[in-house]
């Protein structure tokens, strides 16, 4: 793993973050352990969306409906069911995955903004469904409120610095992943369709189902990341998944580079963290906020830490 | 002897209309198997809209399209792709973003099959394949020269050089037919031998080839079979020298002293109305130029 991640720090360096994550909770409060573990959720969810709108270059900006689906799967079927949450995990992906595949093949053939467009609607089909309170199923505006916890043989994971821990595998399971799938046949034909769809199509690609197989995989993840979310936050409501939130996953993923990884996690902080630390200036958070992005814009517009070229020399493990 | 030839492609009164204008007017041709066919024609005479229907891009009203006796008409892109046919495009197509080893990659993707699981899992089925298909993109960048490029972004490559990467990647399909449109557009002499050079070597090593060619000197160079098009049929075919003598040919690049003479004729019967009267010929010519050669199937959803 180390070494595949080669293609963005040395080893030297991601053995230092990792050090660093490890030991960052038990000096810190439980104030920030609890930023880092919303961090590590809006990873997962930039992650997911990442794959969506950086490596296939599909412009998603309804992501935060299949995180919601997700989550009140785990809320809904907890609640009555009282199904174990390590069920859930995949039951959740699973969920988000169908929905996000029915959702995805009418509409996958829609290009650039049209696309865009769809999405922000059914973004908004879904939350306002879910504020309807269907057959009483959701809650309406108060939503659901879930008790059970992530439990390893009887103990109960739900002090902060667990928490924190918990996620972050999550992340580092699921970068994993990514890594593996950017460096195989599957990631590289999604960036030949992000490129250009007609040349990909000449090449024997299926763009129509690579684009399929990234929206669903993308809702997947935000679905089983919605599992995490509800354990983490209790209650789970409509307002935790307006057209807002989509708003800023996209700002992750376009912030940080479009298929970038790390440019993700640097990118999530750069939502997450930053607000947290402008907090002090009160009202003038969201001001400085704003100035950031425009500057961003104007000197940086490929992303914090744009996606690198995989060259024949890493891939062949000779240098770093 | 040409009869004797085994048929690779075979078009058969091939159809197809934008609207009014019928781009490619009742079109047969066979491409036999080993050799180097060109197709050639005045601007606008359907050329590339033949190779648009080939390749799955468009879809034409009327006729048939055998590949090696099974129909194309009715695959998708990938699936005429996968059947054996690559292409390149007239204007280039290429990965921008990607390396040159990434852009020939493209190409090994419908002859491999590793799926999600088995890239998560980094299987020994998954590792054998992707070596593999690394081994072939090598092999392909190395027949067009250009394996010290490899890490180069395609975008900034100099421009004979990405003609060659689009030979290189679409090679890397393995295909039985390789369909290339003005490979030699925009290169200079010594590119342009090259390019003639590497595209004999492709047919000796067994790949049938089929262009679409404006430079004549590698047209009538390297060419077996030479097909002539204008206003969307086909007007003459042939060996080089065949083609180059028939009357029709010259008379479709060049028009006619009976054409003159017929033009003058009418414009003084016409008398004033003579300088609104449009050279016949290239106005037809412009039209289905702008209609049928430039957009290249970009809009077709």
């Amino acid at each position: 793993m180390a070494e595949r991640m080669g293609g963005y720090l040395s080893k030297w360096g991601l053995h230092v973050i990792i050090g660093i994550g490890i030991i960052f909770p038990h000096v810190a409060g439980n104030y920030w352990i609890d930023v880092a573990v919303f961090w590590g959720i809006y990873v997962l969810l930039g992650l997911s969306l990442n794959i969506i709108v950086g490596e296939v270059g599909l412009f998603n900006m309804g992501h935060s409906a299949f995180f919601a689906i997700g989550a009140y799967t785990t809320a809904i079927l907890s609640e009555r069911f009282g199904v174990s949450l390590w069920l859930l995990l995949p039951l959740s992906g699973l969920a988000a995955g169908v929905a996000g595949y029915i959702l995805a093949k009418p509409i996958i053939h829609l290009r650039g903004d049209y696309l865009l467009i769809v999405t922000i609607g059914l973004n908004e089909i879904i939350r306002i469904t879910l504020l309807n309170n269907p057959w009483g199923l959701t809650g309406g505006p108060n939503g659901i409120i879930m008790l059970d916890q992530f439990r390893i043989f009887g103990y109960a994971i739900q002090r902060p610095i667990d928490f924190y821990y918990l996620v972050w595998a999550f992340v580092a399971i699921t970068v994993f992943v990514l890594i593996r799938l950017q460096r195989s046949r599957i990631g590289r034909c999604w960036n030949y369709v992000r490129e250009d769809e007609i040349a990909a199509q000449a090449m024997g690609i299926d763009t129509r189902w690579a684009k399929v197989v990234a929206f669903t995989l993308g809702a997947a993840i935000a679905g089983a990341t919605g599992t995490v979310f509800a354990a983490k936050l209790v209650v789970i409501s409509p307002e935790s998944f307006t057209f807002m939130e989509s708003v800023i996953l996209f700002c992750i993923v376009i912030l940080g580079g479009m298929g970038s990884i790390p440019g993700v996690i640097l990118g999530s902080a750069g939502m997450m963290v930053l607000p947290e630390l402008l907090r002090n200036f009160a009202q003038y958070r969201m001001l400085f906020f704003g100035l950031a992005l425009v500057l961003m814009m104007i000197f940086r517009p490929q992303g914090l830490w744009p996606s690198r070229r995989w060259t024949t020399i890493l891939r062949e493990g000779e240098g770093e | 002897m040409r009869a004797q030839e085994q048929v690779l492609l075979k078009l058969n009164k091939l159809t197809k209309n934008f609207g009014g204008l019928k781009a490619v007017d009742v079109f047969d041709l066979d491409v036999a198997s080993g050799s180097i066919t060109s197709l050639i024609g005045p601007n606008g005479a359907g050329k590339t809209t033949v190779f648009n229907l080939i390749t799955g891009i468009y879809r034409p009203e009327a006729g048939s399209i055998k590949f090696d006796g099974r129909e194309l008409i009715g695959r998708q892109p990938h699936q005429v792709a996968k059947a054996g046919i690559a292409r390149t495009f007239q204007t280039l197509r290429l990965f921008e973003n990607l390396t040159c080893f990434e852009n020939v990659l493209s190409g090994q993707h419908c002859r491999t099959c590793s799926g999600i699981m088995s890239s998560i899992l980094g299987t020994s089925a998954q590792r054998r394949e992707e070596a593999e298909v690394r081994g072939e993109a090598e092999r392909c960048l190395k027949l067009v020269d250009m394996w010290d490029f490899r890490d180069e972004l395609a975008r900034n490559l100099p421009y004979g050089y990405r003609r060659r990467l689009e030979i290189a990647r679409a090679l890397a399909t393995r295909p039985h037919l390789l369909v290339l449109d003005e490979p030699a557009g925009g290169l200079n002499e010594k590119e342009s031998a090259d390019l003639m050079e590497l595209i004999q070597g492709i047919r000796d090593s067994g790949i049938t080839i089929f262009l679409i060619e404006h430079d004549m000197q590698v047209v009538m160079g390297i060419s077996d079979w030479v097909a002539v098009m204008d206003n969307g049929g086909k007007i003459s075919e042939g060996t080089p020298y065949d083609v180059q003598h028939d009357a029709r040919v010259i008379e479709a690049y060049l028009g006619t002293d009976n054409d003159d003479d017929l033009y003058s004729e009418a414009s003084q019967a016409a008398g004033q109305r003579d300088t609104n009267v449009p050279d016949n010929k290239s106005y037809i010519g412009n039209t289905a130029g702008s209609a049928g050669e430039e957009s290249e199937g970009e809009d077709r959803t």
